[in-house]
């Protein structure tokens, strides 16, 4: 089973995703950027595009993003973005 | 009888007002729940950014970001003031003003004024600050709102215009209390950071991504400054308005009692006016042969 971290969406107008994830694609201004349980401390800008993460059950999530930054520390993701919207193909 | 239908009028009239407060702060307390709906939600979203901020603040030892370096010289203070968008909500507007009247004068250097919201337009030219700009913010301000004013203080600040930008509006305390005050915007002052000495990947760089979160902490807080004005705006209405819809209430109980005191005596005069009447026929039959 793969490893879980938490990750949470948050815009000034409410939280659009808080949760357990194992695997998120963040759009940054220098490419997409794929972040795992257990990654080393990081702050990156993240650019409007679309956060594509995967769930527990094994389900794939898209969230389209506002301009940002994303901080990633103690196997916690925490996005903050200007907007955010789930969306399904 | 004159008297009674001057009091019946007269509570009529009350009647009215009271509909009037009544619904008035109905619409203060649905226009509340909503600010404060997204007051909170702001404020978890500000609280995450200055931690984050915060870590950013020990890994970045000398930032030499423009926003965050203090102009050499304070010579001219820009106050933003936060008012509400109309009156009939007690003191908060005329507090607020008499309030940031009492800093210009305390404070000695030159200033002028960035005011956000609809009050006060006709007060202020009297009270000898300038104006520079009034921005219109909606009874629930929006982030784009808040992007707006952010974007035009920063311009202020950076162009030299102003060398310190101040924000002053009614700090929320409770449904029931506002309290004038103020906050330094710009310069932006950070606070020592309390975050752990963890080594931070950055990506792109530190400069560019801590210029990324000043922006977005700017924007933050001018947002959560409005929303809190907002707040306290609305819960003012809704108390005062609540009050006024009390004081009809007992006015009518007054004025009700006064006219059934009016009518009764307009009765008994009525009463003794037949009984009179009807005594003297009576004598008068009385006399006939």
């Amino acid at each position: 089973m793969e490893k879980l971290f938490r990750l949470s969406v948050v815009t000034a107008e409410a939280t659009a995703f808080e949760g357990e994830v194992s695997y998120v694609n963040l759009p940054t201004p220098f490419g997409s950027l794929g972040v795992l349980a257990q990654h080393a401390p990081l702050l990156c800008a993240v650019e409007r595009g679309i956060v594509r993460c995967t769930l527990e059950s094994g389900e794939t999530l898209r969230i389209r993003v506002g301009d940002g930054v994303a901080s990633v520390a103690d196997n916690e993701a925490t996005l903050l973005v200007a907007s955010a919207e789930r969306f399904t193909e | 009888m004159a008297n009674l239908r001057k009091i019946r009028t007269r509570i009529k009239s009350v009647e009215s007002t009271r509909q009037i407060t009544k619904s008035m702060k109905m619409v203060a307390a649905a226009k509340l729940r909503r600010t404060q709906a997204s007051f909170n939600a702001q404020r978890d979203f500000a609280a995450r950014c200055a931690a984050v901020l915060s870590e950013v603040s020990v890994a970045v030892p000398d930032p030499h970001d423009p926003l965050l370096l203090p102009h050499p010289a304070v010579k001219t203070v820009c106050w933003v003031l936060v008012v509400g968008n109309r009156g009939l909500c007690g003191t908060y507007n005329h507090a607020l003003l008499r309030y940031v009247e009492e800093l210009a004068r305390a404070d000695g250097r030159d200033c002028f004024l960035v005011v956000c919201g609809r009050w006060g337009r006709d007060l202020l030219p009297g009270t000898g600050l300038r104006v520079e700009r009034s921005f219109e913010i909606s009874d629930t301000p929006t982030s784009a709102e808040a992007a707006e004013l952010a974007a035009f203080l920063r311009e202020l600040y950076l162009s030299g215009r102003a060398d310190e930008i101040r924000l002053v509006y009614q700090q929320y305390r409770s449904v029931l209390q506002q309290t004038p005050g103020e906050k330094r915007l710009l310069p932006i002052p950070l606070e020592e950071g309390t975050g752990g000495a963890r080594e931070y990947l950055f990506e792109p760089d530190r400069d560019a991504l801590l210029e990324k979160l000043l922006g977005l902490y700017l924007q933050n807080t001018v947002h959560s400054v409005l929303l809190e004005a907002r707040t306290g705006e609305h819960s003012a209405r809704m108390t005062a308005m609540t009050a006024a819809a009390d004081n009809t209430e007992e006015l009518i109980g007054e004025l009700t009692l006064e006219l059934n005191h009016a009518r009764q005596s307009a009765i008994t005069t009525e009463i003794s006016e037949i009984v009179g009447g009807a005594a003297a026929l009576r004598r008068d039959g009385a006399g006939a042969p």
